[in-house]
């Protein structure tokens, strides 16, 4: 009779236990479920058009089973894969929120890939927009912040691409795919927000604009002005090159292409690229090489209490293209393209660090260098770096070679 | 409960590493002496060893009577008992706190509409089973966390290691100088509560004598493991970062992300921080139980543990009305509190000992 009794008590315990269990494991209180969701793959920031201090947050909502039906053969195709929607508010998170307002489904942001922000707004400065990044727990300091150059945020990501599939997709396979070229670079949110809060150091981020696809791309010249909102029509392109400039939060600049691949010998950031150079007797005709390794090593000595920068530049390429009809097999001209190579380098070199000093900021980091070597020094230079920085002595060492020359010796040439 | 578990000298060492573990996920305690915050952490180490000095010198006085007990031994009964009631005080506060603190940090970071009453609640259910167990029960689940946890720190610093620059650890030393260094250290050694819980679980220890180098053991091995994990963060966050962040641990996991598939690996702090608090907060909770049966010379503890229990979520949730509160009392208000019953009343009462030539009557 007792063991009965007992048993009973096991029994409902047992049984309290896994309701108890089945109440709360299956779930946290916040679950929503993904078609409850409205998984923005894209984010963009801009001023709200028209009103003072206003923000516009701009989402690029993907439509999960048109993004996935091409791929099963089923019967996708008849909705957008993405929705971009828009909202404004007077913070940056309500602007966020308020697209619920439009979409019926909350914005879930874990996912989103790149954050595009107007040139407008990265005018005005951008730390109050980081904090979001930083404060938010979904949010991912992983993805890539970029400056949409004289347009904004919201056109950028309203763009569909030629090629189809989701802006922010492409977007995020452009600056993944810039490596191969050097001639943009690649900042997460967390390096960008890194050398933004740190008082030494001036942030870059990466830019975006549009390119005309009825002009050859690079015709364009890097300077030109155009009316930008001219140009967009269905089928416009996208274009992820050069950098954007800042000094504290505030976008001050930009890099071309030139420019940003010499940021990129600086930093160590080259993946690739193709260096062109003349050809050895035949000035009218190029060589391409292409650049298959590069160390960057920068280094710093006092003379009478001044600083002088040494920015040494280690390259190594191959002959990727001869056009003219002389072989560069022999020594001599061999040294002479790696003469030119390094030349090429440090054009690039000079040409950032012009635009730096001219500016005023500090992109390549030279103030931490000295922070981190020299605190004693840094003290006494912290008041007036600006200044020092716009003048100061910066040498340039590149130590450029030729390794290999592809498959042929000799170019080829019409006999 | 059982009163009298048995443990041993290494499941003594490895409640170290667990219990400091917890700590390197959560705010690092030294953050103001910024990029020297891991001189500040080493030399917390050396106060640590003197804090475990004292008290084991204690329990050798003392072998079989508990941190609770040896009071009233040393300075009578009334003094006596007003320092145990103070010790049972510091253990069930630390227990609310630190329980506050995992939910502070769930309902941050993962689960935000999650009412904190939940997680607690829950939390503490689980501690209040491991306590009803015994110390041996919550040894023996320590003796399975910790390669575990060994092995998540081990990934952890694999991966995280490639955005580590090590120049962000210069320049060392003179930013904000020596006193700061100290002052840090300081700070980052009142953490070392588990030092009063072996007050009262060295008697629990086998051959206690031995107790002094496994604890050094201990020490150096935690020691390692927080300098590292401060070097990391400062190297992979730069030092501004390291400074604004609440979760160092959690915003350094953010940034791993290895070729595209390997990332997202938040959940594992949540692992890591909710495993070591668990023993963490299971140990404490035990201490005070154990204290109040011992100041009321009582064996039937065991009916204490859920009432505990319920005074640990009410103490936890009324103590602090915010996270930033919470935070500001870790590095400010928490030296202090934690030093009275870590380093200055063990260190008067071993001078005590001495001087009176106070002993354990074989």
């Amino acid at each position: 009779m007792e063991s009965t009794a007992k048993q009973w008590i096991k029994a409902i315990a047992v049984f309290l236990l896994i309701t108890i269990s089945l109440v709360n494991l299956p779930g946290c209180w916040n679950r929503v479920e993904l078609n409850d969701r409205a998984l923005a793959l894209g984010l963009a920031l801009d001023k709200a058009p028209g009103v003072d201090n206003k923000f516009m947050m701009t989402a690029e909502i993907a439509n999960p089973s048109e993004v996935i039906a091409p791929l099963t053969g089923g019967g996708g195709g008849e909705l957008p894969p993405a929705w971009v929607v828009s909202s404004t508010g007077w913070s940056a998170w309500e602007a966020g929120r308020n697209i619920v307002m439009q979409s019926r489904r909350r914005l879930f942001v874990a996912h989103t890939q790149v954050f595009v922000i107007g040139e407008d707004i990265a005018k005005e400065g951008l730390s109050p927009l980081m904090d979001l990044i930083m404060r938010n727990r979904e949010l991912r300091r992983t993805a890539w912040i970029i400056i949409a150059k004289e347009a904004t945020g919201k056109e950028i990501l309203g763009v569909q691409h030629e090629m189809g599939g989701l802006t922010s997709d492409v977007i995020n396979n452009l600056v993944l795919d810039s490596v191969q070229a050097s001639a943009a670079i690649q900042i997460e949110v967390a390096d960008f927000i890194q050398e933004l809060v740190c008082d030494k150091c001036s942030p870059v981020a990466g830019r975006i604009e549009f390119v005309d696809p009825g002009r050859p791309e690079g015709i364009i010249d890097e300077t030109e002005t155009r009316d930008m909102k001219e140009n967009i029509t269905e089928g416009e392109l996208l274009r992820y090159s050069g950098a954007a400039v800042f000094k504290r939060d505030r976008l001050v600049g930009w890099l071309d292409r030139k420019e940003a691949r010499g940021l990129n010998w600086i930093r160590d950031n080259i993946g690739s690229g193709i260096l062109v150079v003349k050809a050895p007797g035949e000035p009218e005709r190029n060589l391409g090489i292409d650049v298959m390794f590069s160390e960057s090593n920068i280094s710093i000595e006092f003379t009478n209490d001044k600083p002088k920068i040494t920015i040494e530049v280690e390259v190594e390429g191959n002959l990727g293209e001869n056009m003219s009809n002389q072989d560069i097999i022999d020594k001599e001209s061999l040294q002479i393209v790696e003469k030119r190579m390094a030349q090429v380098v440090r054009n690039d070199i000079e040409a950032v660090l012009k635009k730096a000093q001219e500016l005023e900021t500090d992109i390549f980091g030279f103030a931490m260098l000295i922070y981190q070597s020299n605190y004693k020094k840094w003290q006494e230079l912290e008041e007036d770096w600006e200044k020092t920085f716009s003048n100061l002595p910066i040498g340039i060492v590149v130590q450029a070679d030729v390794r290999r020359i592809g498959l042929i010796g000799e170019p080829v040439r019409a006999r | 409960m059982s009163i009298d578990g048995k443990i041993t000298l290494r499941q003594m060492a490895w409640l170290i590493i667990t219990i400091r573990v917890a700590v390197v996920i959560t705010a690092v305690a030294s953050i103001e002496a910024r990029q020297d915050a891991w001189i500040a952490e080493m030399g917390a180490v050396l106060i640590k060893i003197f804090m475990a000095l004292i008290i084991v010198l204690l329990a050798l006085r003392f072998p079989s009577k508990s941190i609770f007990q040896y009071p009233q031994l040393i300075f009578g009964k009334l003094i006596g008992t007003g320092i145990v009631l103070g010790y049972l005080w510091f253990f069930l506060f630390v227990t609310a706190s630190l329980t506050r603190e995992l939910g502070d940090f769930i309902t941050t970071v993962f689960m935000p509409q999650t009412p904190i009453i939940v997680v607690i609640g829950m939390f503490v259910l689980a501690c209040a089973y491991a306590v009803h167990m015994g110390i041996e029960s919550i040894t023996r689940i320590n003796d399975i966390f910790v390669p575990i946890l060994m092995l998540s720190f081990g990934i952890f610093f694999l991966l995280v290691w490639q955005d580590a620059d090590l120049s962000r650890l210069r320049p060392v030393f003179v930013e904000t100088g020596a006193l700061q260094i100290i002052k840090s250290s300081i700070v980052a050694s009142a953490g070392f509560m588990l030092v009063a819980a072996f007050g009262v679980l060295l008697p629990h220890v086998n051959e206690a004598k031995r107790a002094f180098p496994f604890m050094l053991a201990g020490l150096a091995v935690v020691g390692f493991m927080i300098t590292t994990s401060v070097i990391t963060y400062i190297t992979v966050l730069g030092v501004d970062q390291f400074v604004m962040v609440n979760f160092e641990g959690l915003a350094v996991t953010r940034v791993i992300a290895v070729a595209d598939f390997f990332e997202r690996l938040d959940p594992l702090t949540m692992l890591v921080w909710v495993v070591a608090s668990f023993i963490k907060v299971a140990v404490f909770y035990y201490c005070f139980v154990l204290g109040i049966g011992q100041l009321l010379k009582t064996e039937e503890v065991n009916l204490l543990v859920v009432p505990t229990g319920a005074a640990v979520i009410a103490l936890s949730l009324i103590s602090f009305e915010s996270f930033p509160q919470l935070e500001n009392f870790f590095l400010n208000g928490w030296v202090v509190h934690n030093h009275i019953f870590l380093l200055f009343i063990p260190a008067s009462m071993l001078t005590t000992a001495i001087i009176f030539n106070k002993k354990e009557q074989k």
